[in-house]
């Protein structure tokens, strides 16, 4: 295998991993491809040959398969296209190569990292990229070099087919060339092409035509977080490791008694297998709406004891499949802002927030005002029509209403202020009666073991402070935490997990601590959300990801409102990760090359440039009073002046190129006639070549096989040195094709029966 | 042959530059306006990123492209004497003039038609300062003056999107000798056994005709120092002299017509004239030319041989009356040495007129036309 067969393997894998990486293709296709080309470079020690015809044959007919699935199945043509790629790369592998198959299978394996973009916007995408031009950079230079060395032995071919060399050869003139300065040489054109990439990818005009399809929905929406609590069925999920939001802390942040936790929902009501939020909660929803419907708006808690934030948190949200507002309580104001670094990202349409209380759980919601009282209206006047007009207008809302498949950023205002250890034990306050409505609901049967429970890990304590913290000590001491439970655990009970395998994950814990502190009457919710994730001090955020998801209870003091509790013994296998702080330099990385290249936007584009751009610059309303934001999209005049100006830049940038490119043609057409302009050949040529094709034909047989590249006269010589019987004839029939073809001689009779007499001489010679 | 240094030109009109889009040139700009197409009605960057890449490749093409075949230095180098029909090898130099960048998978490439398709060779890579020599092989089928034509720098490194050209103007101009071929095995005979008839004259050949007293500045091969010994002073040898091995050979390159067969036979008979003239020297025989339009008087050597021949390669045909070229024929046929044959393009067959104490009676047959691509010594 020599270095030219080398990189061609390479860029295929590249190619075929990158597929895998966006999992466009599974894994069994991606085994059955690996294997197809790990065996080709096998394909001729093992039989495995097949001459063009047998490949074409067989490519035909898939293609009519394939034909047949889209037209007759209404198949998905794109995942035919790919089949289809995958089986001519297999055949290209499999059959004999010349220069335009080389080309082809660049071609398929550039294809796969251009369908890879669709999915595929992380840092491993940006690491194959790389190789991949690296490499692909030295592969194009050798197949070139190679193409040009065959054509330049070869004179009697036309200019641009190149040679019917053999699959992966590399002339010796070329081998040698293979060097480190050949290496040095690549590095620096990887770094050159590297630099005018960048400067072109900064400076191509950004803008969205959006015409010809809307785009892709590339987004994934992540399902770590569950909007109740349902004993035994939490699967891998807490595993996965993909974000699911950034959160920047501005200033100092107070830590909570727990540490600190994004408080997604609470969960009031046990039915005694799982926890939710109850529907006479659903009820008591109220909507924030914006003040001012032209800008991202501010909305301030109406509460009496409003006090002040003290701690402001910018939080990203990825695609959940809720429309929670994460939080840390207690929440004072929540602001839609800008993302921080993601610049071309655009907020959904969000009009109000939904606040369910007593729960203290909030919704984005894209209802403006106008909108709410329009499906008021619109539900009481289908109560009179509909049977299930007994369902609560917020229920109805709540159903009608779905997740965003957006990227939600926004800055939640809070105030925080863990109270006092001895002034919780010194509580003396009674629960107020929505307290107990709410929060010590627990089933009517089979509480009575979880209260014995309860009352013996609680012994001795006499305060509510005291008897919640045992609880959650016991639990901290006496049980396991544990994402992989036994199998014969799956789908346990509660009481399966108090009181026999006493092992599992967080929501266990926080149902039996919440079940447990109720059979004692204490008031006490399980809250689902997420815990702190890690810290990347690279970047100065929390990165929050799946696994990050998080479940604990919150215990009512009359004086002091909820305390949270965490019955979860800690994790401790994140301390002892030792690659914890390259993956959080990895994070950073991967943030700058999400917010300089997958996030880049003609916003980005603008600053960069300052004036350079001036044309371009919308003539909108220009900044926005009270905000330090410029507003782009939000003005239509703006709008319509950024696409005049960019569709002019862009008319003039594709009438250059194509002009360039008609001019190339017409220049093209005239040297490549010039380099291919041969003159016909007289019946004498056409006698000269057949004679000299049957000589070649008769000396294959007997051993004598001309070598790519290696001209007529030399071929002659190369036999004469064999075998020095056959040089008169070898020469007389060498020297005569010479003649004839090129030295304009006529082929006489004489002369032919000559070549007639020496190729049979030939023939009859044994070896 | 013209003086080189005063034609020779360098790329600089607007002509002497091509520029062909490739194949994959082309198939690269067409994926771009896709992909660029795809990327701003999604508006992916990542899309972006490859249009950027595509036409990076582009202008990486253009400027290693550019480095790599700039400020050359190129040469032809043809063997002294070029005979038609017979492959000969062209050397072809090319020095990379530029201090810093090296010359990557340069192709040269002859201008001339008959000359493309074998006229090309292949430089894969020429270090900054360095010379790189390459041959080619080239047959040319007729006789005259042959001008090499310009010489094209072509490359298409480094990813072979574009075909750029240069045409480095180098005038080469060549006399070509009319073909050679065998002559009649009768005449090599005719030939060798007129060398070995000896007068009783003194000379150069090979049999003892006496000795003398030597002289000064007389070589000591010539010494007999057995003689020398007995007389007790040097004496050397005299050889007998040989026949005088001469020959003239008569060109009536008469006007016959104007058809192509016209002309194919006129193109016979030179070559016919110029494989006697050939033949004849080489095998040590003073020829002497005569054609309508010069006279060549006898002579030996390859010095004479090239004036023959450079004069056949050249030679037009007379429009002269049969009568004319009779007259201006005569006085060589009257030549007192060895035989003369004489070509005509007024007949078939040549003549050959022998004198009667050198040759033998067989040898009046005209000889036969060449029969055979055998390789000549």
């Amino acid at each position: 295998m020599n270095i030219f067969s080398l990189l061609t393997y390479v860029l295929i894998t590249l190619g075929l991993v990158s597929l895998l990486l966006a999992e466009i293709v599974s894994w069994p296709v991606f085994l059955l491809v690996a294997l197809l080309v790990a065996v080709s470079p096998m394909r001729e020690r093992w039989g495995l040959k097949y001459s063009k015809n047998t490949i074409n044959v067989i490519v035909l007919g898939i293609i009519v398969y394939l034909l047949w699935r889209i037209f007759f199945t209404g198949a998905d043509y794109l995942a035919q296209l790919l089949t289809f790629s995958l089986v001519l790369l297999a055949a290209k592998l499999y059959s004999p190569k010349a220069y335009r198959d080389h080309i082809q299978i660049f071609v398929i394996c550039t294809f796969y990292l251009i369908a890879a973009t669709l999915k595929l916007a992380t840092l491993a995408y940006l690491g194959l990229f790389l190789v991949y031009l690296f490499l692909g950079i030295g592969y194009l230079i050798l197949l070139n070099a190679r193409r040009d060395f065959y054509w330049s032995r070869q004179g009697a071919r036309v200019f641009e087919e190149g040679p019917e060399e053999k699959d992966f050869s590399l002339p010796p003139e070329i081998r040698q060339q293979v060097n480190r300065y050949f290496f040095l040489r690549l590095c620096s054109y990887f770094l050159f092409a590297l630099l005018s990439s960048a400067a072109i990818f900064y400076l191509i005009p950004r803008f969205t035509i959006g015409y010809l399809g809307q785009q892709s929905d590339m987004v994934e929406i992540s399902s770590g977080f569950a909007e109740d609590v349902q004993l035994g069925d939490l699967g891998q999920i807490l595993l996965d490791d993909r974000p699911v939001m950034k959160v920047y802390i501005e200033g100092k942040s107070p830590v909570g008694r727990v540490g600190i936790r994004w408080r997604g929902i609470t969960l009031d009501r046990f039915d005694g297998a799982s926890w939710k939020v109850s529907p006479e909660m659903m009820q008591n929803s109220q909507f924030w709406f914006s003040r001012r419907q032209e800008r991202p708006y501010l909305q301030v808690v109406n509460d009496p004891q409003f006090l002040e934030p003290n701690c402001t948190e910018h939080i990203e949200l990825e695609p959940l499949n809720t429309r929670m507002v994460f939080h840390r309580p207690e929440v004072m104001a929540i602001e839609m802002v800008p993302f921080k670094n993601r610049r071309s990202l655009r907020n959904p349409d969000i009009h109000s927030i939904r606040l369910i209380q007593p729960a203290d759980n909030y919704y984005f919601s894209n209802m403006d005002l106008l909108q709410y009282n329009e499906r008021m209206r619109y539900f009481n006047q289908r109560q009179d029509r509909n049977q299930d007009g007994n369902q609560p207008f917020h229920l109805w809302l709540d159903r009608i209403e779905s997740s965003y498949n957006q990227p939600i950023s926004y800055k939640v205002y809070s105030h925080i202020a863990p109270p006092p250890e001895q002034a919780l034990r010194n509580e003396t306050g009674s629960d107020p009666p929505w307290i107990e409505n709410y929060y010590l609901q627990l089933p009517a049967e089979g509480m009575d073991r979880y209260e014995t429970l309860a009352r013996e890990v609680t012994a001795g304590a006499n305060n509510r402070y005291d008897q919640a913290e045992q609880v959650e000590l016991w639990f901290r001491r006496q049980f396991t935490y544990t994402l992989s439970p036994p199998a014969e655990s799956e789908g346990m009970s509660l009481g399966e997990f108090l009181f026999d395998y006493r092992r599992g994950h967080c929501e266990y814990f926080s149902a039996a601590m919440g079940v447990m502190l109720r059979t004692l009457g204490i008031p006490a919710r399980v809250v689902n959300g997420f815990a702190s994730g890690e810290y990347n001090r690279f970047g100065g955020y929390y990165q929050i990801r799946q696994k990050d998801a998080h479940s604990w209870i919150e215990v009512y003091f009359p004086s002091q409102g909820w305390v949270p509790f965490d019955p979860t013994p800690p994790q401790t296998e994140e301390l002892l990760n030792p690659l914890k702080y390259i993956r959080q330099a990895f994070s950073v990385v991967e943030s700058t090359w999400i917010k300089y290249v997958v996030d880049y936007d003609f916003r980005q584009q603008r600053r960069l440039f300052g004036g350079a751009f001036g044309f371009l610059r919308p003539r909108g309303p220009g900044r926005l009073p009270g905000l330090n934001l410029p507003n782009i999209s939000s003005s239509p005049a703006g709008q319509k002046y950024t696409a005049i100006g960019a569709g002019v830049l862009l008319i003039l940038v594709g009438g250059g190129l194509i002009l360039a490119s008609v001019l190339q043609l017409r220049l093209g057409r005239r040297a490549g006639s010039a380099a291919r302009r041969t003159r016909p050949k007289t019946p004498d040529e056409k006698a000269a070549v057949d004679f000299y094709r049957a000589m070649q034909k008769i000396l294959a047989r007997k051993g004598f096989q001309r070598l790519p590249g290696q001209t007529p006269r030399e071929f002659a010589r190369s036999v004469s040195e064999k075998i020095p019987g056959f040089q008169t004839r070898v020469e007389l029939v060498t020297d005569t094709y010479y003649a004839v073809r090129f030295g304009r001689q006529d082929l006489s009779g004489t002369l032919r029966d000559q070549v007639r007499q020496s190729l049979h001489e030939i023939k009859k010679v044994k070896i | 042959m013209p003086d080189k240094k005063d034609k020779i030109r360098l790329p600089s009109r607007f002509s002497d530059f091509q520029w062909g889009l490739q194949r994959e040139g082309l198939l690269l700009y067409v994926l771009m306006f896709a992909i660029g197409l795809a990327a701003y009605n999604t508006g992916n960057n990542l899309l972006f990123l490859f249009v950027s890449v595509m036409a990076t490749v582009i202008v990486t093409h253009s400027c290693l492209n550019y480095f790599s075949r700039q400020n050359h230095e190129i040469e032809r180098r043809l063997p002294s004497t070029l005979v038609a029909g017979e492959i000969f090898t062209v050397t072809l130099r090319l020095h990379n003039k530029k201090r810093f960048f090296s010359s990557h998978a340069i192709l040269l490439q002859e201008d001339k038609p008959e000359l493309r398709q074998f006229g090309r060779v292949f430089f894969g890579n020429v270090r900054p300062g360095q010379t790189a020599i390459r041959h080619y092989d080239a047959l040319l089928p007729g006789r005259g003056r042959y001008q090499f034509g310009p010489l094209w720098l072509r490359s298409r490194f480094p990813f072979g999107l574009s075909l750029q050209s240069m045409r480095y103007v180098i005038p080469e101009e060549v006399i070509v000798y009319p073909a050679i071929h065998s002559v009649r095995p009768e005449l090599l005979a005719a030939g060798s056994m007129q060398g070995y008839i000896e007068r009783p004259d003194k000379g150069f050949g090979f049999s003892l005709y006496g000795l003398r007293e030597y002289q000064a500045g007389e070589s000591s091969r010539l010494i007999h120092w057995k003689t020398s010994a007995k007389m007790d002073r040097l004496m050397v040898k005299e050889f007998e002299d040989e026949q005088l091995k001469r020959a003239t050979v008569l060109f009536e390159n008469l006007f016959t017509g104007d058809s192509r067969r016209d002309r194919d036979d006129f193109e016979k008979k030179v070559s016919d004239a110029a494989s006697y003239v050939a033949h004849l020297i080489r095998q040590g025989w003073q020829v002497e030319l005569v054609t309508l339009s010069a006279h060549f008087p006898f002579g030996q050597g390859a010095q004479h041989l090239d004036r023959m021949l450079r004069h056949l390669a050249l030679i037009e045909p007379a429009a002269l009356s049969k009568e004319q070229a009779r007259q201006r024929l005569a006085p060589a046929v009257r030549s007192d040495g060895g035989f003369s044959i004489q070509v005509s393009t007024q007949t078939e067959e040549s003549k050959v007129r022998t004198n009667p104490l050198s040759a033998p009676p067989w040898f009046v047959q005209a000889p036969e036309e060449p029969v055979s691509m055998e390789k000549k010594p």
